[in-house]
């Protein structure tokens, strides 16, 4: 288990209210779950007072990177002490 | 009054030659030659068009002949490909080839900047070219009313100097940034929404957009847009830097966004850097 720096960018701050956090986990996947664990009622909130009611995860709409790398480039997905995720909101939009 | 701000202001009182938009039409017509080669040979003897006056303090008589003498292609012609092409008319490149398949329908008018009440319906791409000329009509315009697929991107771009992403779908972001990868042109992406938006310059090797959103990025059909929809500032804002980097490309002038991803969110009124991973894997 490695203590982990996650970082929200952008509208995920206003989103989901928090812009730091550090968490304990031993994978990415680990951490992430306990992303949406914490953090993922306020985004489905969010949709539903948009009038948006599929259900949608915050990894969903996110590029997420794990010391500046996409954490779906990585073949190792265990985390060490340190280590620094990036959660990105994605954008399509033009 | 006035001191140095009047001479400033003033060409010939800096020893500046210039020429007006009225004679450079004059030439054209006594020459039979295309406006953008005349203000070319303008330039090239140190005569300025009075056009570009204010944008020589920046890119310089060697950047503007530079501008003249490119092709920029601009795939979209929207939100953002909309205000990019208003831009780069108003700079001075000499020729813009603008891809787009759609029509002007009424939920554009909020923000794409070339849609008005009077263009509803029409194509963007004829729209887009009627605009240009409105603007500067040196500048060439290639439209093509098309959509971008495997077998027609290489020939819509080939010819371009830089690619321009006004795009809204990421299959066909990943499609142009592969074509620009291999035919070695650079390609300036923005994409965004809601008060959000992001602009990155991939020059050829450049991992690019792998890097943003992965390797398999045509399964991500849509991102926040679909809870955020678009406002018309944001797409301005971040189209106006897209311009910026295409400007920096194709003078010399200043430091292309390489490898970082440039995040604005302007809800919040902050700017971020994310540095992303280096290198090429071949895929954009």
């Amino acid at each position: 288990m490695a203590l982990v720096n996650v970082r929200f960018v952008g509208p995920w701050r206003l989103y989901l209210g928090v812009e730091y956090t550090t968490l304990i986990a031993g994978t990415v996947d680990d951490a992430i779950e306990q992303v949406e664990a914490a953090y993922g009622y306020k985004f489905h909130e969010r949709l539903m007072r948009s009038g948006i009611s599929e259900k949608r995860r915050i990894c969903d709409d996110s590029n997420i990177l794990l010391n500046r790398v996409h954490i779906r480039q990585i073949t190792d997905r265990s985390l060490k002490d340190g280590d620094r995720l990036d959660i990105i909101p994605r954008f399509v939009g033009g | 009054m006035g001191g140095l701000s009047s001479i400033a202001r003033d060409p010939a009182r800096r020893g500046i030659r210039t020429i007006s938009l009225r004679d450079i039409r004059t030439i054209c017509t006594k020459t039979k030659l295309p406006q953008v080669e005349i203000e070319i040979s303008c330039l090239e003897h140190e005569i300025i068009p009075l056009r570009y006056l204010r944008n020589l303090g920046t890119v310089g008589i060697e950047g503007q002949l530079k501008l003249l003498r490119s092709t920029v292609a601009v795939c979209g012609a929207g939100g953002l490909g909309g205000a990019i092409i208003e831009l780069l008319a108003r700079q001075g490149v000499g020729r813009l080839v603008i891809i787009d398949n759609g029509r002007f329908v009424e939920s554009n008018l909020n923000r794409q900047i070339l849609a008005t009440e009077s263009d509803l319906r029409k194509t963007k791409v004829k729209v887009a070219t009627e605009r240009v000329k409105k603007i500067n009509s040196a500048v060439r315009v290639t439209p093509l009313n098309k959509f971008i697929d495997a077998a027609n991107v290489t020939g819509f771009i080939s010819e371009a100097n830089v690619v321009m992403d006004g795009l809204d779908s990421l299959p066909t972001r990943l499609l142009v940034a592969k074509a620009c990868n291999e035919l070695k042109i650079p390609f300036v992406h923005g994409a965004i929404a809601g008060f959000s938006g992001q602009v990155m310059t991939v020059c050829p090797g450049d991992k690019g957009l792998t890097a943003i959103y992965g390797p398999d990025l045509d399964k991500a059909a849509s991102g926040l847009e679909i809870l955020t929809g678009n406002p018309p500032a944001t797409p301005a804002i971040i189209a106006a830097w897209e311009v910026q980097e295409a400007v920096k490309i194709i003078t010399g002038v200043g430091r292309p966004i390489r490898n970082r991803l440039l995040f604005l969110d302007f809800a919040e009124g902050s700017f971020e850097e994310i540095p992303l991973q280096e290198g090429s894997d071949g895929l954009s």
